[in-house]
């Protein structure tokens, strides 16, 4: 083994006496620098929802009223009604209509026009636990109260549980 | 429906749904009023009384016969903490007011001006619900009751 350790010291001499440590330094540093624009470093777990787009795109079919990238669900937290017994717009038997809801504006990738959704949860069951979605596009919680999705706006109805979350068209954006 | 024909055909041309479209100023009053409003005082205007949203209808009228208020109408946190322009603001309330209340609104009605949105959000309420409370007593003085 003893051609083994010289072979080893050799190289490693080599090494150290043709290369600069600070060298070395300023490409690890450039290379960690690099990765964290290039890998995604945000700290949620969003790996389900990416997975479930790709599967539309390989499939070539347009996201459902199952799935968490339908346009409809771009400000969304909660679960989806269309899994829970219900469908998008409608709630499942035995539950009714949140009086209260937060109304967000919603791009519509098929006519290329917004239009205006009120997220109504259904109450007086407890949660569906089916098909959870987070999108939450322009949530603004503290800043504008009426603007954020942890809020459970059953809190105008007879029972307040939460069971799950439509998306109700109301109108169109584009008021002009 | 109100809209007139050629709106509506204009609008069936550009293959817009006319239940939905919102052309002209009134579309963009009906839009932010939906967008900042109808949540809580709904769609049409009638709010959830048992959660303690008023409703709009025919009331609207009874507040601006009061100049208390139809300051109030642009003072409460719900107007003026909107994201709105002091101009969209005045669009929306002047929409809502014929809107939601045209029974009761008083027959010398003038419009809001941006002008006059910007000087009332200018002196917000200290005390809004003792506000809305002195109002509602001015007008149960003259036999106007609120919901």
């Amino acid at each position: 083994m003893k051609w083994f350790d010289e072979l080893f010291e050799r190289k490693t001499r080599t090494v150290a006496q043709r290369s600069s440590r600070r060298g070395a330094l300023i490409r690890i540093g450039k290379l960690m620098v690099g990765t964290a624009f290039v890998l995604p470093v945000l700290p949620f777990d969003r790996t389900a929802q990416a997975a479930a787009g790709q599967a539309h795109k390989a499939k070539g079919t347009a996201a459902g009223e199952t799935d968490c990238d339908y346009w409809r669900f771009c400000a969304l937290d909660g679960f989806l009604c269309a899994c829970c017994g219900g469908s998008a717009s409608t709630c499942p038997p035995g539950t009714e209509p949140s009086k209260v809801s937060w109304v967000g504006t919603c791009h519509n990738p098929e006519d290329g026009k917004d239009y205006l959704i009120s997220y109504n949860d259904c109450c007086g069951k407890t949660a569906c636990g089916r098909c959870l979605c987070n999108t939450n596009e322009r949530e603004m919680p503290a800043y504008r109260m009426g603007l954020h999705n942890d809020i459970n706006w059953c809190m105008a109805n007879d029972s307040s549980m939460f069971h799950c979350t439509t998306g109700v068209v109301v109108g169109m954006a584009d008021g002009n | 429906m109100k809209t007139p024909l050629a709106t509506t055909v204009l609008a069936v041309l550009l293959g817009a749904a006319p239940a939905l479209a919102n052309a002209g100023p009134d579309g963009k009053a009906r839009a932010q009023y939906v967008l900042g409003c109808a949540g809580c005082h709904q769609v049409d205007g009638s709010g959830v009384s048992r959660g303690g949203i008023p409703t709009l209808r025919n009331q609207l009228g009874h507040f601006l016969s009061l100049p208390d208020g139809r300051a109030f109408l642009v003072k409460v946190p719900g107007t003026s903490n909107s994201p709105f322009s002091n101009a969209d603001i005045a669009r929306m309330l002047n929409w809502m007011a014929h809107e939601f209340s045209p029974a009761t609104l008083p027959a010398d009605f003038t419009p809001y001006t941006e002008a006059e949105v910007a000087a009332y959000r200018n002196a917000p309420l200290d005390d809004v619900p003792g506000t809305r409370a002195a109002i509602v007593a001015q007008l149960a003085a003259r036999g106007v009751v609120i919901e």
